[in-house]
């Protein structure tokens, strides 16, 4: 096992450093200008790309930011966004928000979606089942900055229960709102993906064959029926770990939040394109995606040890 | 394998049903195919790019004016193309489009902030237009011979104007207004059209504090890295220049206490105020003046153009920024500690207005220097403050920055205000429910939210309308390039597009917050002769027979433009 | 023939002597009767059919979808007024009046309930789901939105079954190398925001329908193949593919014959999650200026634009929000009604 994670984790050093070069090139194909104006002449906008190297071919400037990435660490300074103030100011602060908040709403979202999920297949057609449908399906349907700002209306227009924008001073008491509207998505999906692979589960031969032995009540549910379950499951929630972590843009534009979702979209959409924001986030992500990946794959083999044979022979 | 079998069969239901859905209509934009008397084999398709980042109601002036000139050229389609700012921009400036929804703020309180953007190879003049006698009469009017005769340039730029106007070199549309709203017990906030759009240093509220709405984040600190009016404001809540604004926009005494002006009007001196001070405890300078103005000329920055001859003129402001020449020849000299000696190369009318724009404000040289130009303005800690309110929380990308009252400010006592709590407000909606629940202090609204207002007997009476100072126009490229076929190169076909635009139409029903319909170039409400105080743009009928609503001339302009382009 | 038999030997020893006849000696295999005839002899699809309509809550999803979609082709002709016509009159002093922003009217039931006619310029005017802020009728909007959705919603479901699955299946299969690759190269495709993709295609591509579809092409099927990898590694080591193997059959039979169909509940699932993903992936594409292009809309864009007014003017947003519910909700029925058609379980037989 230790050979196998040791071997993942090279791989996907490897795999960032692709990804890093695949984001260098298309960032630079995006239309839109790293410096943006309206007042400077072409010259002076020339100079500004000389200074910042993009006139370099593409695997100098790619050589070099590597080599500065590796050796100090910084994903150096912008160019659009906040006037090329360096990125290292401006990213803790946002993904500080963002996985505090994100968290929450992951944390929340899987714990109600599971046992929600569980109750309907356990009651199936009845109840549970049918709100876990309606729910699942208002969850998908209706966005979360909808719930967002419905939330805001009541719970801080109408009754003045959490504060109308958010509030780095009172971080719990005004996390509550952005974390439970972005949590309706992954409860929903959870909740209906549990909900199916259960049911898939109960109908197997081996469940038949656990109650036909007389196993029943809490022991058969976890020891045979969600713990196969649990797989795919695992599977859904990883990818909504990210996306969660990662922010949600409307939802933290409405609330005020200064978050990854909304810094991504500014180094885009704001005022030019970002080459050096637009690279540090992407890079962000990836190796968020990876590392979840790489415990998705080990969770793998601790739930299910016919997978943990199989890879133990293949690595 | 029955199963695979369904699933193949499932399969190719759905593609069928997704052929059929395309089919019916699905992508397909039905173009109404040129018809009637002016179809000819070519057909009049015309792309209007505009930025979908810009304001809600952007979108819909942008169909509005689809709507508009299609109803009034049968065999015109304009085909709507929506795009970031940034993008816009990029196409407007490599000259990649063929009409664009663009936007311009005026920068000084005088007219050649609009005017010196359509002079030849201007970064501004997107449609390429080119005319010596105009080319003549700006220069003349910047830095020339008529610079000096404050009458006679007024007069000049009428005439220069009216060459813009003649030939729709762009069409106006309406002079941006904001629907402000002002909590009950908040007095004396000062709103101005051009470059400082709010003041507080004479506001008072009930509780001592105000929250105001921002809508955009603040992009920097750092008075030559800024480029949006929101950055702007708090760096004008916190840094005073040598000159402020009054509450009509005047330039009154700040950190100078008095200027002389030499009889050429070429040579200012200011007397700065011995008792201004930074907030970390040291003076405030001449010196600070003359290296944040030479840094300006070094950094590269947006706004170093006001040094040069089209605005301020600056001695050697142009040799430097565009010839290289060295920095130390610029005409700013720290005669003493608080003695500030400026040389022009031509007499400014509005030069102390001038004075009162950030580029212009000063930097502690120590300062900037101990925490780095990366680093200076990026926190309350590596910020400094010479005015009435210190930075008391801010890092970038942050939603919600807040200033608090300078105790040492030179003026303290009569600011009453304890400190201001800026919040990033995203979207006119939220903004009207934020102000409501008193979250908000000062909210701007728009669109059907200005309605919904105006139909609210209480809310109605906190409505305060001010104008923005910005203009929206329509600009044509006038050259063949890989978008437009050149039609627009043919000023008929611009004078008829021009006059088929419903103006007072598009603000009543899609603007809805108190802009001004606008037909002259430059936008009323900024700009008053030095002189005579009149406005500029104060008649908007002065181009009423090549800019207006009058739907026979346009499809009159059409035919000509027609039969010219040979369609 | 043990019945038979028996039934022979019973005459045989009711009737004395018995004399054989020829039918006694006809062979008995020729007849089919191994095959159950009350359950099996029906066929495959019989059964399906008739599994999938004996479920109400599929035949109800089923009529949902059919109204839907008869709406989306017939509702924009319907009301009178085009998808991109600006209803504006010219009233009586002259002026201009526009038909923006009006709440849902229909003159008939509001003269029946209040007794007088609307006061305004557009009184005798009917407007189902009111009009937008642009001054055009939202009910032909939101059909003629819904059939972009439609499609959108059609385009996914391809993506889904034909790219994710195989790509996941085969990953899965496979495992070792290929699969070690294959997975790198979804962390890979993972990465690179949805954003940058689409901005990078639109300086390949005109913005539109199609470019949104590419752009879904290339994000959307990454989320099914986790599914379907996981699947098949539960699935993979189970006896029954063991069996498969071992009499031979190839890779292509045991992946798409054997595995497939009994992945079929958590895919139907993946599936309907990824639908309203892809609608509003589509929407904010509109919003960023990559999507659909103004003056034509969808069912996510007028969710959007609605939202800028959404407290001030809600009817607006409604309206889109309801028709994508109950699509979603009818997708779910027909997605559980088809999943368990296809497999049923032992109580349903």
């Amino acid at each position: 096992m230790t050979k196998y994670i040791i071997k993942r984790v090279i791989m996907a050093l490897i795999t960032l450093l692709i990804i890093t070069f695949v984001l260098f090139l298309l960032v630079r194909i995006m239309p839109g200008n790293p410096f943006p104006s309206e007042r400077m002449s072409a010259a002076a906008i020339a100079k500004k790309r000389a200074e910042m190297g993009l006139d370099n071919p593409m695997m100098v400037q790619f050589w070099n930011y590597i080599k500065t990435l590796i050796t100090t660490g910084s994903f150096g300074n912008g160019s659009a966004l906040y006037n090329g103030a360096p990125i290292s100011s401006v990213l803790p602060v946002a993904m500080s928000n963002s996985f505090r908040i994100g968290g929450i709403a992951i944390l929340f979202g899987v714990f109600v979606g599971l046992i929600l999920g569980i109750a309907a297949a356990l009651n199936r057609g009845h109840f549970w089942d049918v709100f876990c449908t309606v729910l699942s399906i208002i969850g998908v349907c209706v966005p979360s900055y909808v719930f967002m700002i419905f939330l805001q209306y009541f719970f801080a227009y109408k009754v003045t229960i959490f504060p109308f924008y958010f509030d780095s001073a009172r971080f719990l008491h005004s996390a509550i709102m952005p974390a439970l509207s972005l949590s309706l998505f992954s409860m929903s999906t959870v909740a209906r993906f549990t909900r199916n692979e259960m049911v898939e589960v109960m109908d197997s031969d081996y469940v038949l064959l656990a109650s036909a032995k007389g196993m029943y009540g809490t022991k058969l549910v976890t020891k045979h029926i969600l713990r196969n379950a649990l797989i795919p499951i695992v599977t859904v929630i990883a990818p909504l770990i990210v996306d969660l972590l990662t922010g949600a843009l409307v939802v933290e534009k409405i609330y005020g939040i200064n978050g990854i979702g909304k810094l991504m979209v500014d180094s885009i959409t704001g005022e030019g394109v970002d080459y050096n924001y637009v690279l540090a986030l992407g890079i962000l992500y990836s190796a968020l995606y990876i590392v979840i990946m790489l415990i998705l794959d080990i969770a793998y083999g601790l739930l299910d040890p016919r997978i943990r044979v199989s890879s133990s022979k293949e690595g | 394998m029955k199963k695979f079998k369904a699933i193949g069969v499932a399969i190719l239901a759905v593609v069928m049903a997704a052929a059929l859905c395309a089919c019916g209509g699905g992508g397909n934009e039905p173009a109404p195919s040129g018809s009637g008397a002016d179809a000819g084999e070519k057909s009049m398709t015309y792309t209007l790019i505009y930025g979908n980042n810009e304001g809600d109601e952007v979108a819909l002036v942008a169909q509005s004016l689809k709507d508009q000139w299609e109803e009034a050229f049968p065999g015109v389609t304009i085909n709507l193309q929506p795009m970031t700012k940034a993008e816009r921009l990029d196409k407007m400036q490599n000259d990649n489009y063929t009409i664009a929804l663009t936007r311009w703020g005026p920068d000084y309180a005088d007219p050649m902030t609009y005017l010196g953007m359509w002079t030849t190879g201007t970064a501004n003049n997107y449609g390429f237009w080119s005319n010596a006698d105009y080319d003549a009469l700006i220069k003349s009017c910047s830095s020339g011979e008529l610079a000096g005769d404050y009458d006679a340039r007024w007069a000049a730029l009428y005439d220069a104007e009216k060459l813009v106007m003649d030939d729709a070199v762009i069409a106006p549309l309406y002079t941006k207004a904001n629907a402000n709203l002002i909590a009950d017990g908040v007095e004396g906030v000062e709103f101005h059209p051009v470059a400082l759009n709010r003041v507080y240093k004479r506001a008072t509220s009930a509780t001592g504090t105000l929250n105001v709405m921002f809508a955009t984040n603040v992009m920097s600190l750092d008075t030559n890295l800024a480029t949006d009016g929101d950055s702007f404001e708090i760096i004008a809540d916190c840094i005073d220049g040598l000159t402020q604004m009054d509450a009509d926009g005047a330039a009154v005494p700040a950190i100078a206490e008095s200027w002389d002006i030499s009889d050429d009007q070429m040579t200012y001196t200011f007397h700065l105020r011995k008792d201004a001070t930074w907030n970390n405890g040291t003076p405030v300078t001449a010196n600070d003046f003359e290296f944040a103005w030479k840094l300006a000329m070094t950094a590269n920055v947006e706004y170093n153009y006001m040094f040069d001859s089209t605005v301020g003129c600056v001695k050697n402001a142009d040799a430097i920024l565009y010839d290289g020449g060295d920095v130390d020849t610029l005409g700013v000299k720290a005669l003493d500690d608080y003695t500030l000696e400026v040389q022009l190369e031509a007499p400014v009318s509005f030069f102390p207005s001038l004075m009162y724009f950030p580029t212009f404000y000063p930097i502690n040289q120590a300062f900037y220097e101990s925490v780095g130009a990366d680093n200076y303005g990026t926190s309350p800690e590596t910020f400094l403050s010479n005015g009435a309110f210190v930075l008391s929380e801010y890092t970038p990308g942050t939603a919600s920055p807040k200033v608090a009252k300078n105790p040492a400010y030179y003026d303290a006592a009569s600011v009453q205000l304890q400190g201001i709590n800026y919040q990033v407000v995203d979207g006119s909606d939220n903004a009207l429910t934020a102000f409501k629940n008193a979250t908000l202090d000062i909210a701007v609204v728009s669109g059907d939210q200005v309605k919904a207002v105006n139909d609210d007997a209480t809310l109605s009476k906190n409505l305060k309308v001010t104008g923005a100072g910005y203009m929206w126009y329509v600009t044509f490229s006038q050259t063949v390039n890989a978008d437009s076929n050149g039609d627009f190169a043919n000023k008929n076909l611009r004078l008829a597009f021009t006059n088929a635009i419903d103006r007072e139409f598009v603000v009543d029903n899609y603007v809805m917050d108190g802009s001004l319909a606008t037909f002259t170039c430059v936008p009323p409400q900024f700009a008053a002769s030095a002189t005579t105080g009149e406005d500029f743009s104060a008649d908007q009928s002065k181009f009423a027979d090549v800019c207006s609503y009058n739907l026979e001339a346009a499809q009159g302009f059409f035919e000509t433009a027609a039969s010219e382009l040979g369609y | 023939m043990k019945k038979k038999n028996l039934k022979a030997s019973l005459n045989a020893a009711a009737v004395e002597a018995y004399i054989p006849k020829d039918e006694d000696f006809v062979l008995e295999m020729d007849q089919d009767i191994t095959t159950d005839r009350n359950y099996a002899s029906q066929g495959f699809w019989k059964g399906v059919f008739t599994r999938f309509f004996k479920n109400v809550r599929a035949v109800i999803g089923i009529v949902i979808i059919v109204l839907i979609i008869i709406l989306a082709v017939i509702g924009p002709n319907i009301s009178g007024h085009g998808y991109a016509e600006v209803i504006k009159i010219t009233n009586d002093s002259g002026k201009k009046v526009l038909a923006k922003s009006l709440p849902p009217r229909i003159p008939g039931l509001h003269k029946l309930f209040t007794g007088e006619d609307y006061d305004d310029d557009f009184g005798d005017s009917t407007f189902l789901f009111g009009t937008d802020t642009m001054g055009r009728d939202l009910w032909t909007r939101v059909w003629y939105g819904a059939r972009v959705s439609l499609l959108i919603a059609f385009v996914t479901i391809i993506i889904d079954m034909i790219i994710g699955m195989s790509y996941g299946l085969i990953s899965g299969f496979f495992g070792g190398v290929a699969d070690v690759i294959m997975q790198r190269f979804v962390e890979v495709a993972n990465s690179v925001p949805r954003l940058v993709i689409v901005g990078v295609l639109a300086t390949f591509m005109t913005k539109g329908i199609w470019l949104v579809i590419v752009a879904l092409l290339l994000t959307e099927w990454i989320g099914m193949s986790k599914i379907a990898r996981a699947e098949m590694l539960k699935i993979k080591e189970q006896e029954y593919i063991m069996a498969s193997k071992t009499l031979g059959a190839n890779n292509f039979t045991i992946i798409f014959k054997d595995v497939l169909p009994n992945t079929i509940g958590p895919i139907i699932t993946q599936i309907m999650f990824s639908i309203p993903t892809a609608i509003f992936t589509e929407a904010f594409l509109s919003f960023v200026g990559v999507g659909i292009v103004l003056p034509q809309c969808s069912i996510g864009s007028l969710i959007s634009d609605g939202f800028t007014n959404i407290t001030t003017l809600p009817y607006q947003i409604l309206p889109p929000i309801i028709v994508l519910a109950l699509l979603m909700l009818a997708f779910n029925f027909v997605g559980d009604g088809v999943r368990e058609a296809l497999a049923p379980r032992i109580e349903d037989m």
